[in-house]
């Protein structure tokens, strides 16, 4: 579904990606995990448009796509949410998801699909952080994405809220919508994710199943340590 | 009737007017959209010169040369939109005033054309000789009464459209609204070049209701000017603007008798206001 190939980018004389080849299939959740400043932000920036890679090609549908910027990936149905929700606000909880579909009824069933029809009308600031995350996902929903990525959905969240969003990522994956998933909280993305692929200092290390990468001695390493 | 009909009530209206179609233009960019700009009065400046000159030199009637001045407003408006497509705060507001001095520089020295700091001599809207001055000046009022009319149903009609809500989530978190397909750079040069276009009119209006012109009609004290009279109706609000110009500038006239103390009362009045309402007269309303 989304494919990158050899995607370099370097900020002044930092080489932040030193060609990295990533695939994700329809209906397929990887997770994409790594110590800080690996790249795993970036790489996102890169594939939502965000930033404009040096050089490497980045394949929708098999189809090569030069994603111009944010709006451009958005159209072409790569939808993201942040690793801190970023509401639209001002808007309310409805306008917020439809800024992304001028369709009401997609925009009511992407609030349903997280749970937040009953507060469509609630200002989004007022929201709490689950409900901010919920929305983030409503909004890409509403986008009718080919491609959603992740940015850290379980970070600041309780135990009983990394369950809900748990089975909400699954239900996604059960809709047909590839998922990049990055996250440090490890328990929910390895029994989550199909493959897990993991990022060091700007290069993939480690790509397979979870069980297989729980075992790299590599990824044990420079990131999960020895006791894993 | 007499009052009302009094040429200094009706001059002080039609200025009043010209400052309310400056706020409002620059609160769609500044206010609804969220980016400060500060070329806005320069805009005016360069509508008034175009308007002028294509007036003067080419002997072009001003029914023609009023829609060129606003098509360049609106050309120019663009690429100034287009030119800082990724400056934001800080960064957008030195490009635009250096534009903006640099414009006004710019008009100053070219005196074989503008006449510079000495100021250009405009036709009139319409000859001494037609009317009477109260008859000129209640022509002139409903002029700037229908372009701030039609200004306001425009922004009106914008907020409540699917544009609307795009330029609210831009005012919001740019990238997020662009992650979720708003056309923002798109809608940047749309928004630079229609708040330009429409403040170029204002001008190009003024220059031929004043029938004199000079460069400090696009200095930065007429930025300000136009600032503090949007942030103190309200910015981002549909009337405050309106609500912020009219006042400050009736203030303004009302505050003359108190000669030169005239600008302190005016200031300390202005920074009253700002005081027990920092979000503006009606800030808070949509």
């Amino acid at each position: 579904m989304i494919r990158c190939q050899q995607i370099r980018i370097s900020f002044g004389g930092l080489q932040v990606l030193k060609g990295v080849d990533l695939s994700v299939q329809e209906g397929e959740v990887l997770g994409l995990m790594g110590p800080n400043g690996a790249g795993k932000s970036t790489l996102f920036n890169v594939l939502t448009g965000v930033h404009s890679p040096d050089s490497g090609t980045i394949f929708l549908k098999d189809q090569v796509v030069r994603l111009r910027n944010p709006a451009t990936a958005a159209a072409l149905g790569i939808a993201r949410t942040f690793q801190t929700p970023r509401p639209l606000l001002g808007l309310s909880v409805f306008e917020n998801v439809a800024v992304a579909t001028a369709d009401h009824d997609l925009a009511i069933r992407c609030l349903q699909k997280v749970g937040l029809q009953n507060q469509r009308d609630r200002d989004s600031g007022a929201l709490n952080l689950m409900d901010r995350k919920r929305l983030e996902v409503a909004r890409a929903l509403a986008l009718r994405p080919k491609a959603l990525l992740l940015d850290e959905a379980m970070a600041g969240l309780t135990a009983v809220e990394m369950e809900e969003a748990t089975s909400l990522i699954c239900s996604l994956k059960e809709s047909g919508v590839a998922v990049v998933w990055v996250e440090h909280v490890m328990g929910p993305l390895f029994r989550t994710c199909d493959r897990i692929a993991v990022l060091d200092q700007g290069r993939i290390i480690c790509d397979g199943t979870p069980d297989v990468v729980s075992k790299n001695p590599e990824v044990l390493r420079v990131y999960l340590g020895e006791e894993f | 009737m007499e009052t009302v009909f009094n040429p200094y009530i009706l001059h002080v209206g039609i200025i009043g007017l010209y400052y309310a179609i400056l706020a409002s233009s620059w609160n769609v960019v500044a206010g609804m959209t969220g980016f400060a700009t500060y070329s806005h009065a320069a805009f005016a400046s360069l509508g008034a010169y175009v308007s002028a000159l294509i007036t003067l030199y080419f002997g072009l009637p001003i029914l023609i040369s009023l829609p060129l001045a606003f098509f360049c407003g609106a050309l120019f408006g663009g690429l100034l939109g287009k030119l800082s497509l990724r400056l934001n705060g800080t960064y957008l507001a030195l490009v635009t005033l250096a534009f903006s001095e640099l414009f006004r520089l710019f008009l100053t020295n070219e005196d074989q054309w503008t006449r510079g700091a000495l100021g250009l001599k405009v036709p009139l809207l319409w000859s001494d000789s037609e009317n009477g001055v109260v008859a000129q000046k209640i022509a002139a009022l409903m002029i700037f009464g229908v372009v701030l009319v039609s200004l306001m149903i425009f922004i009106r009609r914008v907020r409540r459209s699917r544009t609307g809500l795009h330029l609210r989530a831009i005012l919001s978190d740019e990238l997020a609204a662009a992650s979720l397909g708003v056309q923002t750079e798109k809608l940047r040069v749309w928004v630079f070049s229609a708040s330009s276009a429409v403040a170029s009119l204002a001008g190009a209006l003024y220059g031929h209701y004043l029938g004199l012109i000079s460069p400090e009609m696009g200095s930065l004290s007429q930025m300000f000017l136009i600032l503090a009279m949007t942030i103190l109706g309200g910015m981002g609000t549909w009337l405050g603007p309106v609500i912020g110009a009219l006042g400050l500038e009736i203030l303004s006239e009302g505050l003359r008798d108190f000669g030169q103390h005239h600008v302190f009362l005016y200031a300390l009045v202005v920074l009253l206001v700002f005081r027990w309402r920092p979000q503006g007269l009606l800030g808070g309303r949509r």
